[in-house]
């Protein structure tokens, strides 16, 4: 298992946001900018950002079929996909993570064919390991 | 402008490319730089600035008393990987341009060939830096990474596949002809390449650089003191790094347009400085540890326009007589993955005219470092 380290100050709110259910982005109130990953303030206008829940509804922006040879964490689950998905609130806003049919199936459930660019995910946000949550996507209807 | 043109690349060195060589990095680092010293008629206690990568593991000490190099003025080293190889040498080339040293060498000496020696699989179990985004979801490897932005490419501009099996085969043919390169014995043909693993989809295991042990050194001076050297002299006529704007190493996928990144940004600079214009370019070696890199930076440098690369590729144009011969040892793929380094030596022995596959007139040269990296590039022009 690979796990962020999450005792990151400016990354709190993120984090807490998962843990809590929500994800939650960087918006700056400045320039309109929204941001990911974090940083320390506005990566446009370098102003202070405000912390924005937002829907977790988002679109397959690209994806790809990961085979062997991979890390063992992860070798017992090839082919899997791994997406990146851009949110609805912007195209600033991408998220790498794993497709999934639905809440708690695995990360190998779906193959390439399944999940073509542009197709509709939304977040459901799951425990990674040792209290850490990121969003997995299953297809949206 | 006080850089154009007022250095030149005198030497090049380089050990042989394999698998499980027997010398220690150093050795093989002292033994490219010793051979890039005898190939421009350098002595060897004349040097007096260093340059590298950060990955480099051979210190700078090491280096200069295990060959008898002269007192160091200027020592310098650049980070990203693949990213960082022009940037190297362009860092050294600044400094004899301005005064600071005389004669510089640029190496990078690596034993990769050992599966456990790749960077990836040393990913520690909770990750600190930026990968924290994207490897706990099983992108682990610089290849997924690179995937990513390849199906997007596709989704694009058309599949690109056939174009990728283009640069994989148009390498290889270059390596075959090439005595020096690890594949030089080993044909291929489209069969193979579609027959082969894959690896990240779309991306199969001849999309992928070697994993090679070797090392290659550069020797730079004054294009005034180069014309008293061994051999003909390869002039720096532009140079520039670049990191765009909001970019992330490797997975710079949070910026509006991926495909607009540090790239971009080093072309823009690098040809705002040059007296010839990219369709004018006769050779280029383009920085290429997976094949897609090849089509991205064929655009960001502004050698087709955007969406146009995979054409460009398929109807020959890499080739040798193709509209750019690009790679033209077999570059990463193919002779041999030295982290580009091998790739700047290439553009040198094109310009100087011993180069295995020697392009007839080749007088300019684009090398580029990694696109998907902060990177950097060099212009290179043959001495009148």
């Amino acid at each position: 298992m690979l796990l962020p380290a999450t005792d990151t100050p400016h990354e709190e709110a993120f984090w807490a946001g998962l843990r809590d259910g929500e994800l939650r982005m960087q918006h700056c109130p400045n320039c309109g900018r929204w941001q990911f990953p974090p940083l320390l303030g506005c990566g446009g206008c370098g102003r202070a950002i405000v912390w924005v829940r937002v829907s977790g509804r988002g679109t397959i922006w690209s994806v790809t079929e990961i085979h062997a040879p991979v890390l063992p964490a992860f070798a017992p689950l090839v082919p899997y996909l791994v997406a990146l998905v851009e949110l609805d609130e912007s195209p600033t806003l991408r998220m790498v993570g794993n497709v999934l049919p639905a809440v708690g199936d695995a990360i190998n459930s779906l193959r390439l064919a399944e999940v073509p660019i542009g197709t509709r995910v939304a977040a459901s946000i799951e425990p990674l390991g040792e209290g850490v949550y990121w969003p997995r996507w299953r297809l949206a209807l | 402008m006080i850089f154009k043109d007022s250095t030149a690349i005198v030497g090049v060195g380089q050990t042989r490319f394999g698998k499980g060589l027997d010398e220690s990095e150093l050795e093989l680092a002292c033994a490219a730089i010793g051979s890039a010293l005898d190939d421009a008629g350098i002595d060897a206690a004349e040097v007096d600035a260093l340059g590298s990568y950060t990955m480099e593991e051979t210190p700078e000490f090491e280096v200069a008393r295990n060959l008898g190099l002269g007192d160091i003025t200027f020592f310098s080293r650049v980070n990203y990987g693949g990213g960082a190889g022009p940037g190297a040498v362009g860092q050294v080339a600044l400094a004899i341009a301005a005064g600071i040293a005389k004669v510089g060498v640029v190496w990078r000496s690596r034993k990769r060939a050992d599966p456990t020696s790749r960077v990836w699989a040393s990913t520690p179990s909770v990750i600190r830096d930026h990968w924290k985004w994207s490897r706990p979801s099983g992108l682990l490897r610089p290849v997924d990474e690179v995937a990513l932005l390849a199906r997007r490419y596709s989704h694009h501009h058309g599949d690109c596949r056939d174009a990728l099996a283009q640069i994989a085969l148009q390498q290889r043919r270059y390596a075959n002809a090439n005595p020096a390169a690890m594949m030089r014995e080993r044909a291929m043909t489209r069969e193979d390449y579609f027959a082969a693993r894959m690896v990240a989809d779309p991306l199969c295991l001849f999309d992928n650089c070697l994993e090679t042990d070797g090392a290659v050194a550069l020797v730079l001076t004054r294009a005034d003191r180069a014309s008293d050297c061994r051999r003909r002299p390869v002039l720096i006529h532009a140079f520039s790094q670049g990191l765009a704007r909001g970019h992330q190493p490797m997975t710079d996928y949070h910026r509006t347009d991926p495909f607009d990144g540090s790239s971009g940004v080093t072309a823009r600079n690098l040809w705002r400085q040059a007296d010839f214009r990219p369709h004018e370019l006769e050779v280029a070696q383009i920085y290429d540890a997976f094949s897609p890199l090849v089509l991205f930076s064929l655009e960001a440098y502004g050698i087709c326009r955007c969406g146009e690369a995979a054409d460009f590729v398929r109807s020959g144009g890499l080739g040798p007589s193709g509209t750019l011969p690009t790679n033209t040892s077999g570059g990463g793929l193919s002779e041999a993955y030295i982290h580009g380094m091998n790739l700047i030596a290439e553009g040198v022995r094109q310009l100087r005219g011993d180069a295995a596959t020697p392009i007839p007139g080749a007088r300019t040269c684009l090398v580029t470092g990694c696109d998907a990296t902060p990177n950097g590039a060099l212009l290179l022009r043959a001495a009148a």
